[in-house]
């Protein structure tokens, strides 16, 4: 039988990824880049199967760590490598002690505040991963951008699955035909984006929005009052606006 | 006979039946249009992956489809590079024009165009070939991408030993070049070179010793010569996209290798950080049978140990850098990447020596 995580390795899951990004950092190999993610990697799945981890934690420890591998790798900006590496000290510190399941809840929804944090990671994680598909693509240009498009799409169904999950319990066949429907969706605006003139940071977010707007109206849709589009249709608008808007100055900013 | 109403029942008007039918329906016709959608998309994907020409750029201002490759010898090959490569250089670059040759509001001759920058960071670094750059240059020069939108310059800096330009315009979130394997460009491997619309496949020729003898052991030994002709300043790619360098002034190729190594560094400290080696010689080889155990069969012979060498000498012939064997068309590359310190293998006074050299850098 699983047990519970002890303190030790709650406060080690928090120091190991900005380890992991201080050695990619210093020693820039692929040989030490290769070795480190395997550790992490390693070390995720050790406690993934020996203690007893909520599936939302163990999916976040991956996603995350990847998310802020993937930006260490590509932005340019030195001093931001800097806060890519202390900045999942506090992330990982909130997914070890606060993304559990509260037993003293009945229901097993989390509470809105933490559910609101967590849908916000699984949208950095998303975007983090469309980043490092469309970097893959414009540095490889061999590589196959319809597998890329394929797994991205996959990955951010499944994100759109585990904030879906937040809200929704006992589900799982509902939510997973919109995740499929979903993932067709992102596989498609993937194809239309790499057609844009832009770095895969801008491609990134420009993706990550089309997807985060559509995983939120899903939401709305699976509520019992479904989506009240008198409400919605100044979000859509204002959205609709500034995505043209950010199309146009993205260059400049 | 027909099934009778309940007399107790208000009249029949709503079907649960009926009810659910169409709320199927809607579903069905939302998973219809949907499929249907990611039908065609799929189709155009496998078609346009397997066989890219039916989807050729023709009519595109970047491909020459006039361009009638037997008239160079090189007939089995396609005319134009794959889409993604037209793509790449449509996205990734930025025209510069002379402005001052403008004859009419935005309207230029040929002779404006000075050439195609290369971006390599998407904060807007990027790099042209221009050797008789000097920075009064910069007031004349415009800059455009291929939508029109014109770019600031903020900052350049001249790498006069390669004839490149860097060049960092005012933006974010530009689209970036990718390097190649360079260890996969010897004579005869094919590239793909482009002026400002024509594009040209060309191969890699004979290799070119550009140096003089003596030289600094950092100096760029060789080039490759690219053949049939060429033009200066164009930019030469492979045929995935990759970018590969320019045409210089001879007709060789200089590649963009220089500026992959130093991008780190001019991202980070807008300069490039410079080996402090400066030892003067040249490559020998020697001819003859030798009654010496061990005598090599080719070095560099240092003429000018440089400053900060103490232990190597005038005379020494290193034979060997860590552990490998000189080649004098890779030593350069070899001595510049090195930021460890240099084993070395020396030719001494008719004996093998072997010395440890410190590698410091120093800002340029």
């Amino acid at each position: 039988m699983k047990k519970n995580k002890p303190v030790f390795i709650a406060v080690f899951s928090i120091f190991i990824l900005p380890i992991v990004l201080l050695v990619i950092k210093f020693f820039p190999s692929a040989l030490v880049f290769f070795s480190s993610v395997a550790v992490l990697v390693a070390y995720f799945s050790f406690i993934a199967f020996t203690y007893n981890l909520d599936k939302t934690e163990i999916a976040l420890n991956y996603m995350t760590s990847w998310s802020f591998i993937v930006l260490m790798l590509l932005v340019e900006n030195g001093f931001f490598h800097y806060v890519f590496i202390f900045f999942p000290l506090l992330v990982f510190f909130f997914i070890a002690y606060w993304s559990r399941p509260q037993i003293s809840h009945s229901i097993h929804v989390k509470e809105k505040p933490l559910r609101r944090m967590m849908m916000m990671l699984y949208v950095f994680n998303t975007y983090a991963f469309f980043i490092g598909a469309y970097a893959l693509h414009i540095y490889f240009p061999n590589f196959s951008f319809v597998l890329i498009s394929l797994v991205s799409s996959a990955y951010s169904a499944f994100a759109a699955f585990m904030i879906w999950s937040l809200y929704f319990k006992s589900e799982f066949k509902k939510l997973l035909i919109w995740a499929i429907i979903f993932a067709t969706i992102v596989f498609e605006i993937m194809w239309v984006m790499i057609y844009l003139p832009f770095a895969y940071l801008a491609l990134g977010l420009l993706t990550v929005w089309i997807w985060y707007i559509l995983q939120l109206f899903v939401r709305f849709h699976l509520t019992k009052e479904d989506i009240v589009w008198r409400q919605q249709i100044g979000f859509l608008s204002v959205n609709l606006i500034l995505y043209i808007l950010v199309l146009f100055i993205i260059r400049w900013v | 006979m027909t099934k009778k109403q309940p007399p107790h029942l208000p009249e029949k008007k709503f079907s649960e039946q009926n009810y659910h039918f169409w709320q199927n329906i809607r579903f069905i016709f939302y998973v219809v249009v949907i499929s249907l959608l990611a039908g065609i998309t799929g189709s155009l994907i496998v078609s346009a992956w397997l066989e890219p020409s039916f989807y050729s750029n023709e009519g595109g201002f970047l491909i020459n489809k006039n361009y009638n490759s037997q008239k160079e010898n090189i007939s089995t090959w396609s005319q134009t590079p794959s889409a993604l490569a037209a793509k790449r250089l449509e996205f990734s670059t930025i025209n510069i024009f002379d402005k001052t040759l403008e004859v009419s509001q935005n309207f230029y001759p040929e002779s404006a165009f000075v050439g195609r920058a290369a971006m390599l960071s998407s904060n807007g670094w990027g790099v042209i070939y221009y050797p008789d750059f000097n920075k009064n240059k910069l007031s004349t020069w415009l800059a455009l991408d291929s939508q029109g939108l014109n770019y600031e310059i903020e900052n350049t800096l001249f790498d006069s030993e390669r004839g490149f330009v860097y060049i960092k315009f005012v933006g974010n979130n530009f689209r970036v070049m990718s390097f190649p394997n360079w260890d996969n460009f010897t004579n005869g491997t094919k590239v793909w070179v482009s002026d400002y619309n024509v594009w040209k496949e060309r191969q890699l020729g004979d290799t070119i010793v550009v140096v003089d003898n003596p030289h600094k052991i950092t100096e760029q030994y060789s080039r490759l010569h690219l053949e049939p002709d060429t033009k200066v300043g164009d930019i030469v790619m492979t045929e995935e996209g990759h970018f590969v360098g320019f045409v210089d002034k001879e007709g060789l190729l200089q590649t963009a290798w220089y500026s992959e190594y130093q991008l780190s560094n001019l991202l980070e400290k807008n300069e490039f950080v410079m080996s402090d080696i400066d030892w003067v010689g040249y490559f020998v080889e020697r001819h003859g049978v030798s009654d010496i155990a061990q005598t090599p069969g080719k070095g560099f012979f240092v003429v000018n140990a440089g400053k900060n060498s103490a232990d190597l000498k005038k005379g020494d012939i290193i034979t060997e850098v860590n552990g490998n064997q000189v080649d004098p068309h890779n030593l350069w590359r070899v001595v510049v990447t090195t930021k460890s310190d240099l084993k070395l293998t020396l030719w001494r006074n008719n004996k093998e020596v072997n010395i440890i050299i410190n590698n410091f850098s120093v800002n340029q």
